[in-house]
């Protein structure tokens, strides 16, 4: 079991995340957020790559800073910005990193076959990368990712580049994996962990806001979503006095899904809230502030 | 090992190997080439390179007062050769260049036919005789003289310590024989060997660190089991790298400076009134070389880390040669000059070479153990 116990992360003056409390078990965890709320500071730190200002992060009871390589070995991790060696080719960059893993030759190279296999590069794998696609660059990313058969596999905006396919299938493969190991999925698509994680990690200012299941956390907002459909002229007005979530054309009228915390009115027709609502309402702020950017 | 085999195959890539080959022999073209094929470079060089050999042959590495008389007799032989033919040819005897003494004080500036007839037995003819006199001459000079041209010799201000004078008579009394072209031509072959080694390692091992981060693979690297371990290995990378380079680099120049020839005076004593060197140690030009050899290595090894750590913390290719250049133009003028040509001459105090390679190491060792222990605590932002 990974513990997060007390974590805070400062720079200087600049406090980055403050007093995090987390458990992973096996399962997939999703960790959702918009850009820049921490999310990638709380993965390089489980990743060993930053350390805790305060806090610790412990491994089966042993902080992972004195595990070492004993806690790296178990890690696979495919960064946000995933780096690679342009003139390789996929096998000659996992047998690169399959070096760096302290994994042997012989293992390697077969694991390397499964992967290719699995991730659909088996017919370039000894292309250079340098004429791949930003979807087959991720791929070899989430092949290193798995090369040593992680316990714990911590993933950073994974699908960015990927197809609608792809995305399924990895989503897919996700799931099959987090049967016997810890999935850490982090994300600003709310669709990528929908479907697939046991649960899901809001961070808000600095903090988590919510971990639970996505039922857990869609409750929070029950009984205040909505739908209606309104005449175009008094979308303005409406939206003034909710919450939009979602907004489409629907036989003439505006069909708007929205959060409001007032009496409901005939025309309302309450909806179960999912995911997206939550995120929606619940980063609002920063939404806004992105848009208006 | 796997891994330094793997970070050794990134830094020797191809292209890189390509680049570094034909910098190495646009270098060499520009700045060796010539005192290779060029050796002993014009007369009377040649004649005194021969004729260092034929003392050598002839008394040993040492020669004392009774062989110089012998070699001084020698030269009288040569300078008879010369006066006879001077006196077969009746153009000379009609120009009143009949003797050899004539031939050389004539005044060739003021007359146009003496000049014409100097020029023919020196220029056009080639006349190894008349060449021979004039080295032998001058190695006469500097065994008859060595007395008078060490006492006034200067290095700056400074008036000569004790030691030094120490050493400077020593060398007077030793008859020694070194060439003093052969030593001339190595200093500067070995002047340009050593410049030639630090641009190729500056050039390839800029990119160790740099690389990564250029590519976004530090990441990647430091969540591995090998994890901040990648640091040392690589910096251990570097230094391979910079020893296979400085090794294939001297082997070549050695194979190529064989065709000097100068076997003969490898046992010889630098320390030699032909040369007008001293030095602090009585050391054979073999030894003199080893020493060279071993200077450019600590040199290299020095320079290797200061390079990487460069690597590791400039954020661009552009800060890293920018930052390189003034340690190169340091390295060129200063550095080359006082720590590898010339070395242990008595220019410098006694201590000065040794406290400088202890210094040199001890930044070596600091930066490298300092940016060993920093690295493994670092925060990765980027």
């Amino acid at each position: 079991m990974l513990v997060v116990n007390h974590v805070s992360k400062s720079y200087g003056k600049f406090e980055a995340l403050k007093d995090i409390n987390l458990e992973f078990s096996n399962g997939v965890y999703g960790l959702l957020a918009p850009n820049g709320a921490g999310k990638t500071t709380l993965i390089k730190m489980l990743t060993t790559l930053i350390f805790p200002s305060s806090g610790e992060i412990l491994y089966n009871g042993t902080n992972i800073a004195r595990l070492g390589e004993k806690y790296r070995e178990l890690l696979g991790y495919l960064p946000q910005d995933f780096g690679y060696y342009k003139n390789y080719s996929p096998r000659q960059f996992l047998s690169y990193l399959g070096a760096l893993k302290g994994m042997d030759k012989k293992v390697v190279n077969k694991r390397m076959d499964e992967l290719l296999k699995l991730v659909a590069l088996e017919d370039v794998a000894t292309k250079k990368m340098k004429k791949f696609s930003g979807g087959m660059i991720q791929r070899v990313g989430i092949a290193q990712a798995m090369l040593n058969d992680p316990k714990i596999l911590i993933l950073d905006e994974p699908t960015a580049g990927l197809d609608p396919k792809e995305r399924v299938r990895f989503r897919n493969l996700l799931s099959e994996l987090a049967r016997d190991r810890i999935v850490i999925l982090s994300t600003h698509i709310v669709s990528d962990v929908e479907s697939i994680a046991n649960e899901i990690i809001m961070i808000k200012d600095k903090q988590v806001l919510y971990k639970g299941s996505i039922d857990e956390i869609c409750k929070k907002i029950a009984g205040m979503v909505y739908e209606t459909s309104i005449p175009y002229e008094q979308a303005n007005m409406f939206k003034k006095e909710v919450f939009s979530l979602s907004e489409k054309q629907e036989d003439g009228l505006l069909k708007i899904r929205f959060i409001s915390k007032k009496t409901p009115e005939p025309t309302w027709t309450a909806v179960k809230p999912n995911l997206e609502d939550v995120f929606l309402y619940v980063y609002r702020d920063d939404i806004q502030e992105s848009g208006a950017s | 090992m796997r891994i330094i085999l793997y970070e050794l195959k990134k830094l020797f890539q191809l292209k890189m190997v390509c680049l570094l080959f034909i910098i190495s022999f646009i270098f060499y073209r520009h700045f060796i080439h010539f005192d290779l094929e060029h050796f002993p470079n014009g007369r009377p060089a040649l004649d005194s390179y021969h004729i260092s050999m034929e003392m050598i042959e002839q008394y040993g590495y040492q020669m004392n007062q009774e062989e110089f008389e012998h070699f001084k007799k020698v030269y009288e032989k040569e300078r008879a050769a010369a006066d006879a033919y001077l006196q077969a040819r009746q153009e000379y005897v009609d120009a009143g260049l009949d003797t050899y003494e004539k031939f050389r004080t004539a005044d060739i500036e003021k007359k146009q036919e003496i000049r014409k007839l100097t020029n023919q037995i020196m220029f056009v003819d080639e006349v190894d005789l008349f060449w021979e006199l004039q080295a032998r001459e001058h190695l006469i000079e500097y065994y008859e003289y060595r007395n008078f041209l060490y006492s006034n010799m200067k290095f700056g201000d400074l008036p000569l310590t004790a030691e030094q004078k120490e050493r400077i008579k020593d060398t007077i009394a030793s008859g020694n024989i070194m060439s003093a072209e052969v030593f001339e031509n190595y200093n500067s072959l070995i002047r340009h060997v050593a410049i030639l080694i630090v641009i190729s390692i500056m050039f390839m091992i800029s990119p160790i660190f740099l690389q990564d981060r250029w590519n976004h693979v530090v990441f990647l690297q430091y969540s591995n089991k090998t994890g901040r371990k990648i640091f040392n290995l690589k910096l251990q990378t570097a230094l391979i790298a910079a020893g296979f380079i400085t090794t294939v680099q001297l082997g070549l120049f050695f194979i190529l400076y064989r065709g000097n020839k100068v076997g003969m005076f490898l046992n010889a004593n630098i320390n030699s009134v032909f040369t007008h060197e001293v030095f602090w140690f009585e050391l054979t030009f073999l030894q003199y070389i080893l020493l060279t050899i071993v200077s450019i290595y600590i040199l290299v090894f020095t320079l290797t880390i200061i390079v990487a750590v460069l690597s590791n913390r400039a954020p661009n290719y552009i800060s890293v040669v920018g930052l390189q250049v003034p340690l190169a133009i340091l390295l060129f003028v200063v550095v080359i000059d006082y720590l590898v040509v010339r070395i242990t001459n008595i220019r410098l105090p006694i201590y000065f070479l040794p406290s400088a390679y202890v210094l040199l190491i001890l930044i070596g060792s600091f930066l490298y153990f300092w940016s060993v222990k920093r690295e493994k605590k670092v925060d990765l932002l980027h």
